[in-house]
């Protein structure tokens, strides 16, 4: 039987503007298994990214729970879930999110540095990633001298140099083209495939489809339903 | 063991960041401290200015009048007895310049048209006068006064209509350099002693001293006592040396009140605190407003990287890494711009020793201590470190998402 790795129950998000409340989410209840492929589809608006985020724990729910790996992440304190986020989850923003002031090289390394200081074999481990993303050329170039695919890897090699449980993406190719858009989605198939990473994708192009195991439609911030 | 070896890491990280960060903004950075030391400049040089303002006015009543030290006879005595021996205990002092006894005539001053001014003429010997004080440095016209000069005077322009500056609204006489001076002296005598020669400062109210000789008085006054002396004046080779000479003095046993030119010059303190109290408000001024430039851009610049702070907060840095990050950018900011503000400082000043502002009272130079460059640099320094601190912190406070929005 296969691991419950992340548990969604009940989740709701709502913001509030003045005295009117909108709701982003509406009560969305799911489980992912331990090396799952799976993507939150649906139209813009829908709530995809709001519950993405929600599992990154970069924000608070307003009612509901999840829990990662046993562990509510709702109990967490700050330090905790900083802490949570730095060992356990790997980040694929769609707009990269690279530090500007850092080399793709240092990006990558940055993570690792928090955790065990300036360190000789991590920096090789991080090296080693981005060789292996095809990015071997482009290590010591800063993120304006690369491309927008060459800085999803960088992020990708940085979500992934951690070694995380779980690797949340967001819309990763939406500002990519097709090309560099399935270079991309390869490239996390294969990392999911490999090492059983578990990896959410945010997505709304059908092309992509096929390479998830699992799919979660939502629309108007509930689960319309889930394709297996 | 665990919390110092986390410490030392997260120090390193931010340290880290806060190069990389400076490195990669060059352009910014230069402009930043730039501003900084501009700041700390507008803080330093227009109190420096004042300073010397009021430095000048006294240090001219010390050149002329007063001495840097002044002896009087005690408040039961008329004048100080013994002279010749009292200065020689003085002049046995070795940073002593000059010293000169000093007595006073009051009278009137008459010329051939009827003007007269009611003023002192102050007996002395010449030679002692000359190294206590420095009138005849700004001889006019004529000569200084010889020590065998019997029948001359020695005036300040101010009393003079023919080279005073403010002959229409002082009352002064109209003598030429060789002509005749009438003089009434309080006790009855008179006297016509010949205008040898007259002295002009820029800082007119230097200017009213009227000298002659111990030689001329014993003329007039058959008794006068040239061992009795109504003070003496003493200069120093600086004013810095002041209260050890006072110190010195008062070993030698001199029967005379001992002074300092602080105490004499308690009149024209008050103009002299005006200048220092205008002064201490621009320098307090000063420092606010650079440290609220440096808040202002320390600020601007850390919210600019608000994307940049939620990025790293996303991927799990520590909020006391990133903090401690934008801390230390401050504090190089601080650093580097009172570094620079120090530099520029003495640039100025050296730039005002070359082209110093002409006034009145002499060419004025910023007068800048060690002092106040250090609370203007502290100043600057904790304010841009803390600012660092501040800004960053406000922005680790906001909710994550809102930190990576670009809007």
């Amino acid at each position: 039987m296969n691991k419950k790795i992340i548990k969604v129950k009940g989740l709701v998000r709502t913001y509030r503007k003045g005295k009117v409340k909108t709701y982003a989410v509406r009560g969305v209840d799911f489980e992912l298994n331990e090396g799952d492929f799976a993507a939150l589809m649906g139209p813009s608006g829908s709530g995809k990214s709001t519950i993405l985020h929600q599992i990154g724990i970069l924000d608070k729910p307003t009612e509901g729970r999840i829990i990662i790996e046993g562990e509510d992440i709702n109990n967490l304190s700050e330090g905790q879930k900083t802490r949570f986020r730095l060992e356990r989850i790997g980040f694929v923003f769609q707009q990269y999110e690279l530090i500007p002031e850092l080399t793709a090289l240092e990006n990558v390394y940055l993570p690792l540095m928090v955790n065990k200081g300036k360190d000789k074999k991590t920096l090789e481990l991080c090296r080693k990633i981005l060789i292996d993303l095809d990015l071997g050329e482009r290590m010591e170039h800063y993120p304006h001298e690369l491309s927008g695919g060459e800085q999803q890897r960088v992020s990708i090699a940085r979500a992934l140099v951690k070694n995380p449980k779980i690797i949340l993406a967001d819309e990763p190719t939406a500002n990519l083209d097709s090309e560099a858009g399935r270079k991309i989605m390869s490239i996390l198939k294969q990392l999911n495939k490999k090492y059983k990473i578990t990896i959410v994708v945010v997505n709304h192009e059908r092309e992509f489809e096929k390479y998830f195991n699992k799919i979660i439609w939502i629309k108007d911030g509930q689960i319309e339903k889930i394709d297996k | 063991m665990k919390t110092t070896n986390q410490n030392i890491v997260a120090f390193q990280v931010a340290l880290f960041l806060a190069w990389k960060s400076i490195i990669k903004n060059k352009g910014k950075v230069f402009m930043t401290i730039f501003v900084i030391s501009l700041g700390f400049i507008s803080s330093i040089i227009v109190y420096g200015m004042l300073q010397d303002t009021g430095f000048k006015i006294e240090q001219n009543f010390i050149d002329t009048t007063f001495g840097d030290i002044i002896l009087e006879p005690f408040g039961h005595s008329v004048k100080i007895e013994n002279v010749p021996n009292v200065m020689a205990k003085i002049n046995s002092l070795p940073d002593i310049e000059g010293a000169a006894a000093i007595n006073i005539l009051p009278g009137r001053l008459y010329d051939n048209g009827g003007n007269y001014i009611s003023t002192q003429i102050l007996v002395i010997k010449p030679s002692d006068f000359e190294r206590a004080s420095q009138i005849s440095t700004f001889l006019y016209r004529g000569d200084y006064l010889t020590e065998s000069e019997k029948q001359g005077i020695f005036m300040g322009c101010l009393n003079l209509k023919t080279c005073s500056e403010f002959a229409d609204s002082m009352p002064s006489i109209d003598v030429e350099v060789g002509k005749k001076v009438n003089v009434v002296f309080g006790t009855g005598e008179t006297a016509e002693l010949e205008l040898v020669g007259n002295y002009k400062h820029s800082f007119a109210n230097v200017e009213n001293i009227n000298l002659m000789t111990e030689e001329s008085a014993k003329a007039i006054f058959p008794n006068f006592d040239d061992t009795k002396a109504d003070f003496i004046i003493i200069r120093t080779q600086n004013r810095e040396i002041v209260p050890s000479v006072l110190k010195e003095l008062s070993f030698l046993d001199i029967n005379a009140k001992i002074s300092d030119w602080k105490e004499k010059l308690a009149f024209y303190s008050q103009t002299v605190d005006s200048f220092n109290i205008v002064g201490n408000l621009s320098f307090l001024i000063g420092v606010a407003v650079s440290i609220i430039s440096v808040y202002i851009i320390i600020y601007i610049n850390a919210l600019s990287k608000k994307v940049q702070i939620g990025i790293m907060r996303a991927i799990g840095i520590r909020a006391k890494i990133i903090s401690l990050s934008y801390t230390l950018q401050g504090f190089f900011f601080g650093i580097l711009g009172a570094v620079f503000g120090v530099i520029l400082t003495y640039v100025m000043i050296g730039y005002f020793l070359i082209n110093p502002i002409y006034s009145s009272i002499g060419n004025l130079v910023p007068k800048v201590t060690a002092g106040m460059l250090s609370i203007v640099a502290i100043a600057i320094i904790t304010s841009s470190t803390l600012t660092g601190y501040l800004a960053s912190r406000r922005i680790i406070k906001q909710n994550i998402l809102k930190s990576l929005s670009r809007e």
